[in-house]
């Protein structure tokens, strides 16, 4: 049983190791780091002015939520998520355009752990946002039929 | 001179991928596949409530003036086109997340680019829209001011 395990661990490691980091592939991760890096400024720009008309201009980021603290909590976490998101994303453009550059294997692969972030992130982002439009739908259909009794 | 006589040693000096970015890798595929599949889903429904609702907000506000025609004609193509690119790179994205797994179970080289491929599309999709989203809201805040 444990031999069987440890073949099937030394299979893995065989298959990553069979995946090179070739000239193609060199060129893709190239235009990825860039584009990358291209989508994470836009991003944190857009957060950053979505910030200012938050805390100076007439924004409604949150007034769907009534205003007040919920509003508020809402509106920091929804900036601060994405820019979260979008700085993973400017850490996987780094990190994989330097170790191109440099022929590093071991900054690409940290590359993809940034990578890995900024999906996982992502990911957990949407879950609460799908919680939040869950419990606010149930939320809206409760007092609508409270407004009708 | 020749690439294809050079000496099979010089594969010790390319890059690999190692058994750590390899798993990073394979989660961050996982978390690709789910944010695809759920990026489609919710431009489906999306899709659908503004189908459902269009009716109600034209009887709600109205008929338009002949002057408004056009500029909403516009909008309705910008962002039609903007949703549209949204859904191209969220069904791309999910090629990635399949050709790249599948890559690494076969160990195929070339299968492997073409997820990497994928992936650069995905991203340039999403540069084009965030460049947009920038510009939307750049001109916004100078309108307000």
């Amino acid at each position: 049983m444990e031999s069987q395990e440890q073949g099937e661990s030394v299979t893995d490691l065989d298959n990553f190791f069979h995946i090179s980091l070739d000239g193609a592939s060199r060129d893709h991760l190239k235009q990825i780091a860039l584009w990358a890096r291209i989508c994470s400024i836009t991003g944190l720009l857009g957060y950053v002015i979505q910030l200012y008309e938050w805390l100076f201009g007439h924004s409604r980021l949150g007034a769907s939520f009534g205003g007040g603290i919920l509003g508020s909590i809402f509106g920091i976490s929804s900036i601060g998520g994405g820019a979260v998101v979008n700085y993973f994303l400017y850490r996987f453009a780094v990190s994989v355009s330097r170790g191109v550059q440099n022929t590093d294997a071991d900054r690409v692969n940290s590359g993809f752990n940034s990578l890995r972030l900024y999906f996982r992130t992502a990911g957990i982002l949407v879950i609460i946002i799908i919680c939040l439009v869950f419990l606010g739908v149930i939320g809206y259909m409760l007092t609508d039929r409270r407004v009708d009794y | 001179m020749d690439n294809t006589t050079a000496p099979p040693n010089t594969e010790l000096l390319e890059m690999h991928l190692d058994y750590d970015g390899g798993n990073t890798l394979q989660e961050a595929l996982r978390w690709s596949k789910f944010l695809s599949i759920v990026g489609i889903a919710g431009m489906g429904f999306l899709l659908l409530a503004i189908l459902i609702s269009t009716p109600f907000v034209l009887l709600g506000y109205g008929q338009l003036t002949p002057d408004s025609e056009g500029i909403v004609g516009v909008l309705l193509i910008a962002l039609a086109l903007y949703f549209g690119a949204l859904v191209a790179a969220a069904i791309v994205l999910l090629r990635f997340s399949r050709v790249t797994k599948r890559a690494m179970d076969y160990q195929d080289q070339l299968m492997f680019n073409n997820g990497l491929k994928s992936l650069k599309v995905t991203f340039m999709i999403l540069g084009f829209t965030s460049c947009f989203s920038l510009a939307a809201l750049i001109f916004t805040l100078i309108y307000q001011l």
